[in-house]
C-alpha cells in the first residue's frame, strides 16, 4: 500500500527530522520519501493521504508489559483483539507477559504465540516464564523458548524470594545472551496485603503493604545485578523509595533499568475510597509524594521506560467484593492519554519517543526503528493537543476494566504504520 | 434538628453528620424507654421486612439486631453463610438479589472482607446496615458505645477515650475512632507497636505504647478483645505476655489518681484484656453496652425505614 502523511512533526531522536514538520511517503513498508512537501503530482493516485493538525510522527511505539489472555482465558482477552487494542493504543509492538493459564513456559508455548500473532499490524513479542509455573525455584529451558522466540525472561509479578535461584537465573540468562524482567516484592513484609500501607487505606481498614517491601527488594536486585555482572529490569516500580535506590544504582554505573505502570503516575490510593475494584492493582496505588517522584523520575530517565500492564478481567472477577477482585486494569487503549495526563507540560515527543520506543527496544536487544528514506517504516501517528474523552468506543480489548471511563485527556494516538498496514485509531 | 437521617444505608460512621449521631441517639433514648416497659414491643415497622445476612460468625450483634428487629414489629429472616448457596460459589450480589427477591426491605450484613457493605449498596436497591465488614467498620458498635459512654458520664464532647488492643485488626476501634472525633472526644489508641497502625496518627489519633500511661491520660478506656481468628502470623510471643503487658488488672486500676470508664465490646476473654474483676466492677459498663446495642440498633432500622 501507498500512504502520505501530511505535515507531521517527528519524533525520532535518531533521525536527521527530527523535530522538523514534514510530508512522509511510504510504500509497501518503507519509508519512500520524507520531505518537507511532497508535491501530489509525484505520488500514485491510488495513495492513501492522511493530514491531520498539530500532529507528531513518532517511531513506533512498544507497550513492554501487556497480558493477553490467550491461552486459557479467551473470554478475557484473545491474541487478536489484544492486538487491536494496542494498534488503538499507538503500539506497533508488545511484549507479552507469560502468566497465562498455563503459563508460557516451553518452545511449543512460545511458538503457538508467534503463530497465532502473525501477520498483525502489532509485532508480539513473548517473555519466557523463568522458572517452573512462575513458582521462583526451578528453572525453565530458556535457551530452547528462545529458539521458539521468547526474548526475555520473568516470572510476571513474583518475586524469586530465593537470592540464589535469582542470581543463577541471571547468571544463566548472561550464558545465553538474553535478560530477566524482576519484579521486587518482600513477601515477607507485603504479606498477603491488596493495598498501600497509609493512613487512608488504614481508614478503610486495609493493613496495607508498606512501600519498604518494594524497596529493599530493590536493593537486594542492584546487589545481585552488580555481583553477576548481568543486566536487570526492574518492572513495576511505584515507590519514591525504590526510584531512589534505583538513581543511586545507576549513578554507580550498576546495569539496570526501570520501568513504570502508567496508572501509578496519575492515581494515588486517595482512588480507593470507594473500594472500586478497578483500582486494585499490583503494585498497589501508593501517595501522591510517590506519584511525583515517578514522574520526576521519567523525566530524568531514571525511569526508562513506562508501560500499560494491560490486564484484563472479567466482570466475573471484578464485581465482587474488593477482596476478591482480580489485580488489574486494561490499559493499551488509554495509555497514552494517561501519560500525557500525568506528564502535563513536562511531555515532550521526543520523551515520548525516548520512553515509549527507544528505551524499551534497547532493554529488550531488538533494533532501533527509525524514520529515514529507504528503511523499514514503523511509527506511531499523535496529536499533541487533541481533546478528547476516553469511552467505551475506543476500547477493542474484549474487556471493561478500566477506571477512566469518561476522563479527559489532551493528546490522542491517530493510527499506527506497521508490518505494511495502516490502522486507524477510532 | 432534623427528624431524617442525610444517609439512606448505614455502612460507616464515615458517612455519618453530627447531627446524624444525635438524631440516632435521642431516638435510641426514646427506645430504651420503651425497652424498660412491661410491653416491650412497638408496631413501627409493621409491614418492613429484614434479612440478617451473616457471611461471618457472630452471636451478640445477630442477637441484638434480630431482637432489635422484633422490638419494633418487623417480619426477620436470618441466613448466615456456612451452608448456604455461598459456600456454592455463587456471588454476593447474587444472594442477596435472590434473598430480595422475597420482598425485603431492608439488609444487615456482616461481612468478613472490608469495603464489601458499600459494594452491596452499589448494586441492589435495599437499605443495608453494616453490621460489620472485615475490618473496616462496625458502625453500630461504635454508636452504641458513644451512647454508652454519655449515659454514664454526661457528655462525650472533651472526654479522653482510649481504646486498648489490637487495633490493626479491629473494625471495631476505627468506627469508635471516628464517632468519637465526630463528637469532639480526643482519642489515643494504646497496644503493641506491631498492633498499631503505623498512620493511625495521621487521622488525628494519640499513640501510647505505655498501657499505664494511657490510663493516666484517659477518662474511658475501650478494651479491645485479642482478635487471634484474624491474626495470620504472630504479632507478640504469646498472650501471657500480652497481658503482662497490656492486660488491666484491678490493682492497677486502683493505682490510677481517678476513676475511669471501662468498655468491652464483647466477648471479653477474662483474664486477658481485663481481669473478671475488672469485669464485674462498678467502673466496667460492658452489660450496659450490650443494653443500649438494643436500644441503638432500633433506632438505626427506624430512622433508615423513614428514608424509603
Amino acid at each position: 500500500m501507498k500512504l502520505l502523511i501530511r505535515q507531521v512533526e517527528i519524533a525520532d531522536p535518531t533521525s536527521a527530522f527530527n523535530g522538523k514538520i514534514v510530508d512522509v511517503f511510504i510504500v509497501d513498508g518503507n519509508y519512500h520519501t520524507i520531505a518537507s512537501s511532497i508535491s501530489t503530482e509525484k505520488i500514485p493516485a491510488d495513495t492513501q493521504i492522511i493530514e491531520e493538525k498539530n500532529c507528531c510522527l513518532s517511531i513506533g511505539w512498544m507497550d513492554m508489559r501487556s497480558n493477553f489472555r490467550e491461552p486459557g482465558e479467551e473470554q478475557k482477552e484473545t491474541i487478536k483483539s489484544g492486538q487491536e487494542a494496542a494498534a488503538q493504543g499507538g503500539f506497533t509492538a508488545v511484549l507479552l507477559m507469560p502468566s497465562t493459564k498455563p503459563e508460557i513456559q516451553t518452545r511449543a508455548d512460545v511458538e503457538f504465540v508467534m503463530k497465532k500473532s502473525e501477520a498483525n499490524a502489532v509485532t508480539v513479542f513473548q517473555a519466557g516464564a523463568l522458572t517452573k509455573d512462575c513458582a521462583g525455584k526451578e528453572l525453565n529451558e530458556l535457551y530452547d523458548m528462545q529458539l521458539g522466540g521468547a526474548i526475555v525472561f520473568c516470572d510476571d509479578k513474583r518475586s524469586i524470594a530465593d537470592s540464589g535461584v535469582m542470581m543463577r537465573a541471571m547468571q544463566y540468562a548472561g550464558n545465553i545472551n538474553t535478560r530477566i524482567i524482576a519484579y521486587a516484592d518482600d513477601k515477607g513484609l507485603s504479606r498477603e496485603s491488596i493495598t498501600n500501607e497509609s493512613a487512608v487505606t488504614t481508614l478503610l481498614g486495609f493493613k496495607g503493604s508498606p512501600s519498604i517491601a518494594e524497596e529493599i527488594d530493590v536493593q537486594r536486585l542492584v546487589t545481585l545485578t552488580e555481583y553477576t555482572g548481568q543486566h536487570l529490569h526492574i518492572s513495576g516500580v511505584s515507590s519514591k523509595a525504590a526510584v531512589e535506590v534505583i538513581r543511586n544504582a545507576k549513578a554507580r554505573g550498576v546495569k539496570i533499568s526501570a520501568e513504570v505502570y502508567v496508572y501509578h503516575l496519575l492515581l494515588s490510593d486517595e482512588s480507593l475510597n470507594e473500594f472500586g475494584t478497578n483500582y486494585k492493582v499490583k503494585p498497589p496505588l501508593r501517595s501522591e509524594v510517590d506519584c511525583k517522584a515517578l514522574i520526576d523520575a521519567v523525566i530524568d530517565g531514571t525511569i526508562d521506560v513506562v508501560v500499560s500492564d494491560h490486564s484484563p478481567e472479567d466482570p466475573e472477577s471484578k464485581v465482587v467484593e474488593f477482596d476478591y477482585a482480580a489485580f488489574g486494569m486494561i490499559g493499551l487503549e488509554s495509555a497514552f492519554g494517561v501519560l500525557q495526563k500525568a506528564l502535563g507540560n513536562r511531555s515532550t515527543p521526543n520523551l515520548i519517543a525516548k520512553i515509549l520506543s527507544v528505551n524499551p527496544r534497547k532493554i529488550l536487544g531488538l533494533p532501533t526503528v527509525s524514520i529515514q528514506e529507504n528503511k523499514k517504516a514503523d511509527c506511531t501517528l499523535f496529536s499533541k493537543d487533541e481533546e478528547w474523552v476516553f469511552t467505551s468506543k475506543h476500547i477493542k480489548s474484549l474487556s471493561r476494566n478500566t477506571p477512566f471511563m469518561d476522563m479527559k485527556f489532551i493528546g490522542k494516538v491517530k493510527g499506527i504504520y506497521s508490518n505494511s498496514q495502516w490502522v486507524t485509531a477510532e | 434538628m432534623s427528624n431524617q437521617l442525610s444517609v439512606r444505608h448505614l455502612l460507616g460512621i464515615k458517612d455519618l453528620q453530627k447531627e446524624d449521631i444525635e438524631l440516632i441517639f435521642s431516638t435510641a433514648t426514646n427506645f430504651k424507654d420503651v425497652l424498660n416497659r412491661p410491653i416491650k414491643k412497638v408496631p413501627s415497622l409493621r409491614d418492613i421486612t429484614i434479612a440478617n445476612l451473616f457471611f461471618e460468625n457472630s452471636t451478640r450483634t445477630k442477637l441484638s439486631f434480630e431482637l432489635a428487629e422484633k422490638r419494633l414489629s418487623a417480619d426477620v429472616i436470618n441466613f448466615s453463610a456456612s451452608g448456604s448457596s455461598v459456600s456454592k460459589g455463587e456471588t454476593l450480589i447474587d444472594t442477596v438479589n435472590n434473598i430480595l427477591a422475597m420482598k425485603v426491605d431492608m439488609v444487615v450484613m456482616r461481612h468478613s472482607k472490608p469495603g464489601s457493605a458499600i459494594f452491596l449498596s452499589k448494586h441492589v436497591h435495599a437499605n443495608i446496615i453494616n453490621a460489620g465488614d472485615g475490618t473496616h467498620e462496625h458502625p453500630t458498635q461504635a454508636l452504641l458505645d458513644a451512647f454508652s459512654i454519655r449515659e454514664k458520664i454526661g457528655n462525650v464532647e472533651g472526654k479522653k477515650v482510649v481504646i486498648v488492643g489490637d487495633i490493626l485488626h479491629s473494625r471495631v476501634a476505627l468506627s469508635n475512632i471516628l464517632c468519637l472525633q465526630k463528637l469532639g472526644a480526643e482519642v489515643m489508641v494504646c497496644g503493641p507497636v506491631a498492633l498499631i497502625p503505623r498512620y493511625i496518627s495521621e487521622i488525628g489519633v494519640q499513640v501510647e505504647y505505655n498501657l499505664r500511661k494511657a490510663l493516666e491520660w484517659c477518662d474511658v478506656a475501650n478494651m479491645l478483645r485479642i482478635q487471634m481468628e484474624r491474626q495470620d502470623i504472630k504479632y507478640f510471643p504469646s498472650l501471657r505476655e500480652y497481658v503482662m503487658l497490656y492486660g488491666v488488672n484491678k490493682v492497677l486500676l486502683e493505682s490510677l489518681k481517678k476513676e475511669i470508664l471501662i468498655l468491652h465490646p464483647g466477648p471479653i476473654n477474662r483474664g486477658v484484656e481485663i481481669t473478671s474483676d475488672v469485669a464485674d466492677s462498678s467502673q466496667s459498663i460492658i452489660l450496659n453496652q450490650v443494653e443500649n446495642g438494643v436500644a441503638i440498633r432500633m433506632a438505626v432500622l427506624f430512622l433508615l425505614a423513614q428514608t424509603r
